[in-house]
This record gives C-alpha cells, structure tokens and sequence, in this order.
C-alpha cells in the first residue's frame, strides 16, 4: 500500500451541507475499497489563480490516505463523474512514513486550515 | 620583498579590472539547500511563487541559484500547484 494525497477543488456554489455529504461520499469510498485515510484537511472557499468552468473561486479539500491502486482508479473515476468537483489531482504523498494513525471514516471531520494566515507566523525569519 | 610585491597585486583593484572588465558574481547558495529540504510541497504556495517570475514562469537556476536536484523538485511542485488553481499557468497583462 502506498500513501497518497488527493486535491480536490469544489464548486464554490455547494452549499455546507453538500461540503460535508461530499466528504463523505469521498472518504466512505476510500474506505470502501480498502483504504486508510489519515488526514482530511479542508482550506475553505479560496480564489482560484485562473478561472475553471467560469469559477473565480472553489472549495479546497485535500485527503490523505494509504491504499491499493485500485482505490486510486476507482476515486480518479468518481471526481471526474461528480460534476461538483471542478478540478481534482491525486499524487503520491511522499511525505508519509506509511505508519501514521487510520481514522474512522465514519466520523471523520475536515480540519480547517488558512494557509494565507499561517504564512505570517510560519516563514517569518525564512529565506523564502 | 617579492613577496610584498605579490601581495600588492593582489590588493590592487585597479589592476584586476583593468584584466578583466566583468567581475564574476558571487555563487549564488541554493537556497532548498541551506535549509535543508528534502521534498518541495506543491501546497506550500508561498514558497513556490518565490522562484517565479510575475507572468508566471519559473525562474531558471541561473537567476535563482537553486540546484539541479532542488530545482528539479521545484519544477514538479510548481506544475502540481499549476494544476489545481494555486499558482497561474500565464499571467496576461495586456489583452
């Protein structure tokens, strides 16, 4: 099994509801197909740096997990069909060391980050 | 003595421009290298947008000084970043 990371950008006209039954449909999927999700990172509605299908902006969501490639195969599928998803890229996530925690997909809840707002804090100091 | 006139060749700055009309510049550090990095994150915009240009091209190791490995690195994380929306493809300023 090897760990992935997919992005998913989502119509910014989804509603909160349908954020959250988006989610899960994703991550039951996963599951489903034999794969462990460790991380559900969500950075809200953001601007997109181009237009997609007309939207100037999108919903970032971002899962980590470890699977089979069919898992992969079978979630590329799934995002292309859902007419939600605007744009969705899976890679290799080769940060993992493969051995961090599963959680329960049944409860599994998106955790918030403002990349914007954290920079100010994180590279103060830095080079970049 | 010769060896105070050697010395004095050295020092003497009119004597090396006259030699050569361009100085070379200083080596440029890869800037991955000094802090020690071991995975470019295509997330991490911020980062990424430092070695672009404003129309959104990536800059060349020349310019920037980042190593053929770390530059490497870059290049993939910036086409991901392109892909889902966080950093442009082309910036157009004139239409």
């Amino acid at each position: 099994m090897r760990s992935y990371e997919c992005a998913v950008i989502l119509h910014p006209a989804v509603s909160d509801d349908g954020l959250r039954t988006s989610t899960a449909k994703y991550v039951e999927l996963i599951a489903k197909g034999g794969g462990e999700i460790t991380k559900v990172e969500t950075w809200g509605k953001r601007r997109l740096s181009y237009e997609i299908m007309k939207q100037p902006e999108g919903h970032y969501f971002f899962y980590r997990f470890r699977g089979a490639n069919s898992v992969i195969d079978e979630l590329g599928r799934q995002l292309r069909i859902d007419e939600s998803v605007l744009r969705h890229l899976i890679v290799c996530d080769e940060t993992a060391e493969g051995n961090e925690p599963s959680l329960d997909p049944a409860t599994v809840e998106p955790t918030m980050r403002h990349p914007e707002r954290e920079r100010e804090e994180e590279h103060r100091g830095e080079r970049y | 003595m010769a060896r105070d006139t050697k010395r004095d060749n050295k020092r003497d700055p009119k004597k090396k421009g006259e030699k050569r009309e361009k100085r070379p510049m200083r080596k440029k550090k890869c800037k991955f290298c000094l802090d020690r990095v071991t995975h470019i994150d295509y997330k991490d915009e911020r980062r990424i947008r430092r070695f672009m240009t404003d129309r959104g091209k990536i800059t060349p190791r020349r310019i920037t000084g980042t190593c053929a490995k770390h530059q490497r690195m870059l290049a993939v994380a910036v086409k991901r970043a392109r892909v889902i929306a966080l950093v442009p493809y082309v910036r157009e300023y004139y239409r």
